[in-house]
């Protein structure tokens, strides 16, 4: 028989104290969760980790060349070339129906332009759209930031930008602002909390290439549950 | 510069054609060698096989063989780390006997290190009797010194006549790891074949070592499996061209 | 030979992490004479070294790296209290609801009774070590709960009952053609062993589940308690699924897998993909916060964290505190000599190679793993390929130290290495020694030179490979002659 809310919550507590004082015991902490000395914590030391140097005039062009070494099809345009760069990604893929989401980029211009080129054209704000996304051939998303060291894209959720139009379409194609284009991770990270007023997201994605996988006899396979292609437009 | 050797038990046993080789070696390079006696064992497989009041045992009676030695230097590299990394910590509870521990461990290398880092020697005056195709086996202690391969690559491409081959896997432990070769004898037998065909894969004639363990465990393997290069330690390579060079000059 | 350490005995008591065989000896024997295992390592596990090596290399100082995010552990285990009440306290603040179990059971009961309270039939699960040391699939089907693996190896596993044999890499002791007549049984469709066909099969079931699934179970990477987030590093996308389709999310992790700060996670990041596989990062970094906020349109509706002790206390209490810096990469399995030629059946553990070598006989005491911390030759590629330093072969010398010290280690054996010690104490028992070997062997030696068949204990040698017989002078009496010869030179 299930426990109740109540019962659990009772038994939980009586399990915290025990689980605890069984860490703070091994640990011989006498006291109940006292922070650490501000100077035991280890710097973390920015030229350990850095690998593209911050503000670097050619991190776009980075970006672009590690994104397509991941597997990444990128295209380079400008705001009036979006429209074109879509159209080339998308011929002769077999795609009918996408769902549009972008989190920061207006999406008018782009569903607009889909749905007079023949698609059935879904958005976030649509009831149903949880279920319509797992149904739909292409999603087209924008991203919060690009990371040029290693060529990943960062998103993360909120009201109006979900989680799965990056994850159960089989073609994936991001937006990428090149002024979203950040050296490394180290600069990109901080803006999750920044860029939100200090309170995290709920989902956080770096994406680093399409869904893979080297499982079966070390042969590596594309498309396992995530997408399959994911295609980048860097705009100017 | 005066040195004094330590051979090693395995060494004095069963190759001491490498001792020599190393006296013969330094003594070329303008050294004057000397052998302490009472010399013994460094205490690994004790050690190693969770003995350590053994090992202390034959530690101390180590550093007191070497008391008044300048620089002690050895053919082994498992026996260097033993002594680099263990030994201080063997005295954890004996200040005055942990002093004389740290003197003894920095006066302690390996022969390949005290080469390079301390005489800094440059080989290309020499020349092997023949031209000789080499691969070279890291031995996994020299890990334990903080060093690579590579010193010991320079030095044998310095060689006249020496033609260097890379080995498929160098890194890759041979197996023999002291009583583990015998307590687990499959699998150090499946990792010594290993070695061996990564060995004859490269065509050489001789492949090199810095350690008697690591002599015994793939010669010993090659001679089971009819290969056809043999195993040398570096020190026997250098005292053959340092010999052939020196004949040659003579004559 | 017959061993220094005496045969598996019945466990004599309870062990917190699951056994798949207690017999290492017969188990690396055969696994030590099949060439095709050792093909199929070279393949995996060999190739996997080598990206790390050389994606490593790819960072400005990447020892420098490995030593702070060693740092970053051990002082994040000193003071492991603080940070899991923090983690705890901001989990709760973003939604979330923490759990501390004490036992592997426990654990299990948890997470039945979040499905039996929600109403969970069928539980999709992301890869996690964490819970195949709780068999947690076992307890769901006790209950009456379906349990899915959704990661390719593991999916591939449960459908044929087996174990993973590897931390990151599951099913490498199986080839496509095996993995073929595995999904031929199991989907009864024909015969194939195309890679990219069995993965679509898997892919096409895989995903309509995803949606059936009531509540997904994922393990953790890393949990940051500043931030109350848990964090996923994944490749295939199952594991974003788990947690993004089903309404109830469930995460379990082992206490020692938190970090402090935001901060601290790049340090990481940069490490774990690179030592794991030579890959910068994986496809799918995942930073968890809570559950779907309001106004949004997808996520689960309840998050639910799991912090597991199961004996990670009693280790932390210890001179083992460090082995708890794990962050579960697999980089030791792949660099370990000993791991390409046994692969990881024949540690018959939850966690095999060098990290599973320490941390078996630690969970489940040393007298019922008596071999674990022997078969290793002491090379060192386990701890210079570890991302957080964690000094195996000297961990693996003070499991054999407490061997001895608990009366494990056999008698004679303690009196073998008593009397060697003695012997070489003084110099005429250490020449003595000498001679008697010399003796011996030479007498046993061919004429070219080598010894065909050593006697007991030593015949394990001679099976694999001859042994070099003493020449007739050692080198003390050839470096005598020497001298001698060059003073009468003078």
């Amino acid at each position: 028989m299930a426990m109740s809310s109540k019962e659990i919550s009772e038994s939980n507590q009586a399990s915290r104290i025990e689980f605890l004082t069984a860490v703070r015991h091994a640990l011989g902490h006498s006291a109940q969760g006292l922070p650490p000395a501000p100077d035991a914590r280890p710097e973390i030391q920015e030229k350990l980790l850095r690998q593209v140097p911050v503000g670097d005039p050619r991190r776009v062009e980075r970006w672009i060349q590690q994104a397509r070494a991941n597997g990444v099809t990128v295209l380079r345009t400008n705001t009036e070339g979006i429209q074109a760069a879509l159209d080339e990604l998308l011929t002769g893929r077999s795609v009918k129906s996408i769902m549009v989401n972008l989190a920061d980029l207006p999406e008018d211009g782009v569903a607009g332009h889909l749905q007079s080129q023949g698609y059935q054209i879904h958005l976030w704000t649509d009831p149903d759209c949880e279920k319509l996304v797992f149904q739909c051939d292409a999603g087209i998303t924008d991203c919060r930031y690009g990371l040029a060291d290693t060529g990943a894209l960062m998103v993360w959720s909120d009201p109006g930008f979900g989680r799965s139009t990056t994850l159960t379409i089989p073609l994936h194609i991001v937006l990428v602002p090149a002024v979203r284009i950040v050296s490394d991770m180290i600069d990109a990270l901080p803006h999750v909390l920044r860029d939100t007023g200090g309170r995290m997201a709920s989902n956080v994605v770096i994406i680093n290439g399409p869904s893979k996988t080297a499982d079966i006899e070390m042969n590596l396979v594309t498309g396992v549950h995530g997408p399959k292609y994911l295609c980048a437009i860097v705009i100017d | 510069m005066k040195v004094s050797l330590f051979v090693t038990c395995l060494t004095d046993l069963f190759a001491p054609d490498v001792g020599m080789a190393v006296v013969k070696t330094l003594e070329h390079f303008g050294c004057s060698v000397d052998f302490p006696t009472a010399q013994t064992c460094c205490g690994q497989p004790a050690f190693n096989n969770g003995f350590p009041a053994e090992a202390r045992a034959l530690a101390v009676k180590m550093i007191d063989v070497f008391h008044d030695a300048d620089y002690i230097v050895t053919p082994s590299g498992s026996c260097c780390a033993m002594i680099r990394d263990h030994y201080i910590e063997l005295f954890h509870d004996d200040p005055d006997q942990r002093k004389l521990a740290e003197d003894f461990v920095a006066r302690c290398y390996e022969y390949v290190e005290f080469l390079t880092k301390i005489l800094k020697v440059d080989m290309t005056g020499l020349t092997l009797p023949k031209d000789e195709k080499f691969t070279y086996h890291f031995t996994c202690h020299l890990r334990g010194l903080g060093a690579t391969g590579e010193p010991a690559i320079r030095l044998l491409k310095q060689l006249g006549g020496a033609q260097f081959t890379e080995l498929e896997k160098s890194e890759q432990c041979c197996g023999f790891g002291g009583t583990f070769a015998i307590k687990y004898s499959d699998i150090s037998g499946a990792m010594v074949r290993d070695k061996v065909e990564c060995g004859v894969k490269t065509g050489a004639q001789t492949m090199i070592v810095n350690d008697g363990g690591c002599a015994m465990n793939i010669g010993g393997a090659c001679h089971r499996m009819e290969a056809p290069f043999r195993v040398r330690h570096i020190a026997q390579v250098i005292a053959a061209a340092v010999e052939h060079t020196a004949g040659a000059n003579v004559s | 030979m017959t061993s220094t350490l005496e045969s598996q005995s019945a466990p004599k008591r309870r062990m917190s992490l699951p056994v798949f065989h207690p017999d290492f000896m017969t188990e690396a024997h055969s696994a030590s004479a099949d060439t095709a295992l050792h093909a199929a390592l070279d393949n995996s596990v060999t190739k996997k070294d080598y990206g790390r090596r050389s994606s490593l290399a790819e960072l400005p100082d990447a020892d420098g790296l490995r030593q702070l995010a060693g740092d970053i552990k051990r002082h994040t285990l000193d003071h492991l209290d603080y940070y899991l009440e923090l983690l705890e306290r901001n989990i709760i603040k973003h939604g979330g609801k923490v759990y501390f179990a004490a036992t592997r059971e426990q654990a299990n009961d948890l997470i039945v009774n979040i499905a039996q309270r929600t109403g969970s039939k069928l539980v999709v699960k992301s890869k996690s070590m964490v819970s195949e040391e709780t068999e947690l699939n076992d307890a769901l089907i006790a209950a009456g709960i379906e349990p899915l693996e959704t990661d390719l190896g593991e999916f591939i596993l449960q459908v044929d009952h087996d174990h993973p044999t590897h931390i990151v890499m599951p099913v490498i002791h199986k080839n496509a053609a095996e993995i073929g007549r595995v999904f031929e049984r199991y989907f009864k469709t024909p015969f194939t062993d195309n890679p990219q066909e069995l993965a679509e099969m898997a892919r096409v079931y895989l995903r309509n589940r995803f949606n059936q699934a009531d509540m997904g179970i994922s393990g953790v990477n890393f949990a940051i308690a500043e931030t109350g987030s848990i964090v996923l590093c994944t490749n295939e996308g199952n594991g974003r699924m788990c947690t993004t389709r089903p309404r109830i999310h469930v995460a379990l992790m082992g206490m020692e897998k938190v970090i402090p700060s935001l901060d601290d996670l790049p340090v990481f990041l940069k490490l774990l993909a690179r030592s794991a596989s030579g890959q910068a990062l994986t496809q799918y970094t995942n930073i968890i916060t809570g559950c779907r906020r309001p106004g949004e349109h997808d996520g689960p509706e309840e998050f639910h964290l799991i912090i597991m002790d199961n004996g990670r206390a009693k280790i932390l209490a210890g001179e083992y505190r460090d082995t708890l810096r794990c962050i579960r990469c697999g980089a030791c399995l792949n660099a370990c000599p000993i791991y390409r030629k046994v692969g990881g059946r024949t540690y018959g553990s939850v966690y095999p190679g060098p990290i599973g070598a320490l941390l078996t006989p630690l969970f489940n005491g040393l007298e019922n793993h008596k071999h674990l911390p022997h078969a290793s030759s002491l090379c060192g590629a386990c701890f210079e390929a570890c991302p957080v330093k964690i000094n195996i072969p000297e961990f693996l010398i003070k499991l054999k130290r407490d061997q001895v010290e608990q009366g494990i280690t056999t008698a004679p054996e303690r009196i073998i290495f008593k009397l060697w010690s003695w012997g070489l104490r003084h110099g005429w028992s250490y020449r003595l020694g000498q001679i008697a070997q010399r003796v011996m062997m030479r007498s046993i030696g061919n004429k070219d030179g080598w010894i065909k068949k050593l006697p007991p204990p030593a015949q394990g040698w001679t099976a694999h490979r001859d042994f070099p017989m003493p020449p007739k002078h050692d080198f003390r009496y050839v470096y005598k002659q020497y001298r001698a010869i060059q003073q009468r030179g003078k």
